[in-house]
C-alpha cells in the first residue's frame, strides 16, 4: 500500500521532482565547476543563491507530497478511503527520504568523487548532511505542511514563525540593554541554531504523529506556536550554562589539567600595544604553562573583577568590548611548556579613569579551549596540490595581485576553525611568520547541509608588502621552491581558570 | 441494523450540531436524513465515518464502532459528498486505476458499466470536472466494489435534472444491493428511492419511520362545511398547515385514520359536507412539519 501511495505522489510531482532534482544535480556541479578556489568570483554568488533556490525547492516538494493527501479538515477523500494512516505517513516519508533527500545525496557522491575523494568518504559525508537535512530540514518542513493545506499557508507559517523568533531575539537584547547574546561570535555559537535544529525535529517528531494518528491540528499548531516561543529563550542563557554545556562535549578534557594562568611581573610592559589604541586599556602580562607541543589555547571569554581594598567591587565586565576574538588572546606554542604574553583589557573610560592610580586587586576568570595540531601538511606554494586527511586536497597558486599565495582546500568533513600557515623556504630554512586564521566553532557534529556535504574553504598567505613597510624573508623569487606548512588544530579540550592578582597598579 | 447510533452529540465550541441523537438504519433500506440546513445531517454522517469525533454518545457501522473503523468496514462503505475533495491534478482514469486495489471488492465490469452510464471524460483531470461530472466520479468511485454501505451527503444538490436523474437512476439499479444512508434536501427525487426517512432539527431527531409507514399515516385532507365555523377553530396537534377559508377547511393529517377522520373533524368544526383525502409526498410533509416545529406547533 506503501508503494501505491509512493507511485501517486510521484505521477503527480514528476514535473517538480526532475526540477528539484535536475536543481540539486546543477548545484553539485556548479559547486564542483568553482573548484577549491571558487573562480570565477561572480560565480560564487549565483552559486550561492541557487543553492538556496535549490533547497527551497526541495521544502516545496516535502509540502507538495504531504499536501497530495491534506491532513487538516474533513472533506479529505482519502479519510473515508480503507488507508492505513501508517502507510500514508511511510508513503511520504519515504518519497522524502528517496526523492528528495537521495538526489541530493546522489549528487554529494557525484560532486566528491568528480573531486577526487574516496568513495567511503563521499559516502560518509553525503549520508551526515542527508541525515542531518532530514533531521533539522525536511522534517520540520514536512510538520508545517502537515497542519496546513496549501503551499500559500506554509510561507505564511513560516514566516510568521521567523518574524516571531526575530522579535523574541529583539526583545532578549533590549531586556540585555543592548548586549548580544552571551555566545554571539564565540565558538558556543553553534548552539543556537542547534537548539532551534533540536527544537524543530522534536517538535516535528511529535506533530506528525499527532496529525497522522489523530489529525489533532489545533493541538499541533498549539505546539508549533509552543516551540517557536521557546526558541528565542537560548539568547537569554548565561555564559557560565553555556560553556558548563561545552566541557562536557570536550573530546579530552585531561589534556587540560596541567595548563595554568599566572600573573607575570617580570614580562614587563607591552612595546608592541600602539599609543593610539591603548587609552582604556590595560595590558596585563601573563604566563601559560603547561602547554602541551603544538597546541594552542583560545580566550574564548573573560570576566573581570576589580575590587579596591574595602573590598568595593569597581567594575564587573568582560575584558573585550567586541564580539569574536579581536582582543582576546590567543596562545600558539610548537614546543610546549610556557607562553609569554600580554592580555590586553578594555575597561570602560569612566572605570578606567577612577582605578588607573590606584592599587586594586584583580580577578579574572577565563573560559578556554585548547586546540591540538592535526596532521600538518606541506604543499608547494605555487601549483600545489596536496591531500591531507585534516584539510581535504588543497591546492595553491599565486594570487591576481602577485603579492599573496591563495591556498584553497575541498573537503568532506568540516572546514578547520584553526590554520596556521607558514611560507618556509626548504633551501635556506627561512620562514615567513605564520599566518593565522582563527574562528572558533565548537560544534560537536560536523555536517552540514549548505552548499553541498563538501566544505570549501581557503586563505590568503602574504609574502610581499605592497607598500614596502615589511620584508619578508622568503620572497617572490624563492616562490618556485618555496612550501606551505599547514597546520590546522581542533578542539580538544574546554576547561577554566581563575586569575587572582592581589595587588596592582592598572596603569603600570 | 447497518448503522446505529446512540445518543450522538457533537459540539463546536458553543454549538451543539447534535444533540442526543439515535437513530437506526436497517439493513438494505434507503435511509434518507432529512432537515434544513444546519440540522446536522452533514456532522451526523461526518461522525458515523469518523471523520468527526462525537463529543458524547456512540455510532456503530456495520456493527463496528465508528471510532475503531479499520480497513476492512471502509472497505465496505462508499462515500459521496457534495463536498469532498479528491486530488486535483489526477485524472479520472488516474484516480480510479490508484483506488482499485484498495477495494478486494472492486468490480471492473461495473466499474465499466458505471463509467459509460455517467460518460465521464477519462483523460480529464479532477480539478477540470464540473460540480455534476465530480459527483458523478465520486459515485464511480463508491459504487464500483459493490459496497455494504453507501453514504451519500447531498448527492443530488447542485445538479442540473439530467444528471440528477442519472444519478438517480444508477441508485435505483444498485439500491437492492446495499444499505444506502442518503442526507438531501432534493427531497422530490429523493423520495422514488427512499424507503426509510429520518427528519432532523437542530441537532435533535424529531422522528424516523418508513416511508411506507409515514405515507400511510399522512393524508392532506380538505374538508366541505355545511356552514362557516361560529369560533375559532382548535386543531389537534397531529393536524399541520391547518387552513380554514369559510366553508372550507384544509390540513395534512399526520395521524391519518379513515375510520375516526369524520368524527375527528366534526368535533373541531361542526357539521360536515365532504371529506376529500390525498396521499402527500415527502416534500411536504417535511416542509410541513419543519414549518410547524419552526413555529413550535408540533414536535412530530
Amino acid at each position: 500500500m506503501t508503494w501505491r501511495i509512493v507511485r501517486k505522489d510521484c505521477a503527480q510531482l514528476w514535473p517538480l521532482l526532475t526540477i528539484v532534482t535536475v536543481a540539486q544535480l546543477a548545484n553539485a556541479a556548479m559547486w564542483l565547476a568553482l573548484g577549491p578556489f571558487r573562480e570565477p568570483r561572480g560565480l560564487v554568488t549565483v552559486a550561492s543563491l541557487f543553492s538556496g533556490a535549490t533547497m527551497l525547492g526541495m521544502a516545496a516538494l516535502v509540502v507538495a507530497v504531504v499536501q497530495q493527501d491534506v491532513l487538516p479538515g474533513v472533506s479529505q477523500d482519502w479519510l473515508v478511503r480503507p488507508i492505513r494512516r501508517s502507510d500514508l505517513l511511510r508513503a511520504k516519508l519515504t518519497f522524502m527520504v528517496l526523492l528528495v533527500q537521495g538526489p541530493a545525496l546522489l549528487a554529494d557522491l557525484a560532486h566528491g568523487l568528480a573531486a577526487g575523494f574516496a568513495f567511503r568518504d563521499v559516502l560518509i559525508a553525503g549520508l551526515s548532511r542527508s541525515t542531518l537535512m532530514v533531521l533539522v530540514f525536511d522534517l520540520p518542513v514536512f510538520a508545517i505542511a502537515a497542519m496546513t493545506s496549501t503551499l500559500v499557508q506554509v510561507a505564511a507559517s513560516m514566516l510568521a514563525m521567523w518574524v516571531v523568533v526575530v522579535a523574541g531575539v529583539f526583545v532578549g537584547i533590549l531586556a540585555r540593554a543592548g548586549a548580544p547574546p552571551v555566545f554571539a561570535g564565540s565558538g558556543l555559537q553553534w548552539m543556537t541554531p542547534a537548539f532551534w535544529s533540536v527544537l524543530a525535529s522534536v517538535a516535528a517528531a511529535v506533530i506528525i504523529p499527532l496529525q497522522y494518528f489523530r489529525r489533532a491540528t489545533r493541538r499541533s499548531r498549539q505546539l508549533a506556536v509552543g516551540a517557536v516561543l521557546v526558541a528565542p529563550m537560548l539568547s537569554s542563557s548565561t555564559w557560565d550554562s553555556a560553556f558548563s554545556v561545552q566541557r562536557r562535549l570536550s573530546a579530552n578534557s585531561a589534556t587540560a589539567l596541567p595548563i595554568a594562568i599566572e600573573f607575570d611581573r617580570s614580562l614587563g610592559k607591552d612595546v608592541a600595544e600602539p599609543p593610539s589604541v591603548s587609552v582604556n586599556r590595560v595590558s596585563l602580562p601573563l604566563r601559560v604553562s603547561g602547554l602541551p607541543p603544538e597546541s594552542l589555547v583560545v580566550n574564548d571569554r573573560a570576566e573581570a573583577r576589580i575590587v579596591d581594598h574595602e573590598g568595593t567591587t569597581l567594575f564587573r565586565g568582560r575584558t573585550t568590548t567586541t564580539l569574536g576574538y579581536g582582543d582576546d588572546f590567543v596562545v600558539r606554542t610548537a614546543e610546549g611548556g610556557d607562553v609569554r604574553l600580554h592580555q590586553r583589557i578594555a575597561l570602560p573610560g569612566d572605570v578606567y579613569a577612577r582605578v588607573r592610580g590606584r592599587s586594586v586587586r584583580l580577578e579574572i576568570d577565563y573560559a578556554l579551549t585548547l586546540f591540538r595540531l592535526d596532521a600538518p601538511m606541506a604543499i608547494a606554494a605555487i601549483n600545489g596540490d596536496q591531500r591531507s586527511s585534516a584539510l581535504g586536497r588543497c591546492q595553491t597558486k599565486l594570487d591576481a595581485d602577485g603579492d599573496e599565495i591563495e591556498l584553497g582546500c575541498v573537503s568532506s568533513g568540516a572546514a578547520p576553525t584553526c590554520v596556521s600557515i607558514t611560507l618556509e623556504h626548504p633551501t635556506t630554512g627561512q620562514r615567513n611568520p605564520p599566518t593565522g586564521a582563527c574562528d572558533p566553532d565548537y560544534s560537536p557534529y560536523p555536517a552540514h547541509f549548505y552548499p553541498d556535504a563538501l566544505s570549501q574553504f581557503g586563505f590568503a598567505v602574504p609574502f610581499r608588502d605592497r607598500q614596502r613597510l615589511a620584508q619578508y624573508p622568503v620572497g617572490g623569487s624563492q616562490l618556485g621552491e618555496s612550501t606551505l606548512i599547514v597546520k590546522s588544530y581542533r578542539p580538544v579540550a574546554h576547561f577554566t581558570r581563575r586569575l587572582a592578582v592581589a595587588d596592582i597598579r592598572l596603569d603600570e | 441494523m447497518v448503522v446505529h447510533a446512540d445518543r450522538l452529540t457533537k459540539r463546536f465550541g458553543r454549538v451543539d450540531a447534535l444533540r442526543g441523537l439515535s437513530f437506526d438504519v436497517p439493513e438494505s433500506s434507503t435511509f434518507a436524513l432529512v432537515g434544513a440546513n444546519g440540522a446536522g445531517k452533514t456532522t451526523t454522517i461526518k461522525v458515523l465515518m469518523n471523520i468527526l469525533e462525537p463529543t458524547a454518545g456512540t455510532a456503530t457501522v456495520l456493527d463496528t464502532n465508528t471510532r475503531a473503523l479499520s480497513l476492512r468496514e471502509l472497505a465496505r462503505i462508499g462515500y459521496v459528498s457534495e463536498h469532498q475533495d479528491m486530488p486535483p491534478r489526477m485524472t479520472v482514469s488516474a484516480y480510479i486505476d490508484y483506488l482499485r486495489p484498495f477495494y478486494p471488492t472492486w468490480d471492473r465490469a461495473l466499474e465499466t458499466d458505471i463509467l459509460s452510464h455517467f460518460r465521464l471524460p477519462p483523460d480529464r483531470r479532477i480539478r477540470d470536472l464540473s460540480h455534476g461530472m465530480r459527483m458523478k466520479m465520486g459515485l464511480v468511485c463508491a459504487l464500483s466494489f459493490r459496497p455494504a454501505l453507501l453514504v451519500l451527503d447531498e448527492p443530488l444538490s447542485g445538479l442540473d435534472p439530467l444528471i440528477r436523474d442519472e444519478v438517480l437512476d444508477r441508485l435505483r439499479r444498485q439500491a437492492g444491493d446495499m444499505t444506502i444512508l442518503i442526507s438531501s434536501h432534493e427531497l422530490a427525487e429523493i423520495e422514488t428511492v427512499t424507503t426509510h426517512v429520518a427528519f432532523l432539527d437542530s441537532g435533535r431527531l424529531l422522528f424516523q419511520e418508513a416511508l411506507s409507514d409515514l405515507a400511510a399515516r399522512v393524508r392532506f385532507v380538505r374538508v366541505s362545511l355545511q356552514a362557516a365555523p361560529s369560533a375559532p377553530v382548535h386543531p389537534p396537534a397531529e393536524w399541520l398547515d391547518v387552513r380554514v377559508d369559510e366553508y372550507m377547511l384544509s390540513f395534512i393529517d399526520t395521524r391519518f385514520s379513515e375510520r375516526d377522520l369524520r368524527a375527528k373533524v366534526a368535533a373541531v368544526v361542526g357539521t360536515v359536507a365532504h371529506i376529500d383525502v390525498e396521499p402527500v409526498d415527502l416534500r411536504t410533509i417535511y416542509t410541513s412539519l419543519a414549518r410547524a416545529v419552526r413555529d413550535g406547533k408540533a414536535s412530530a
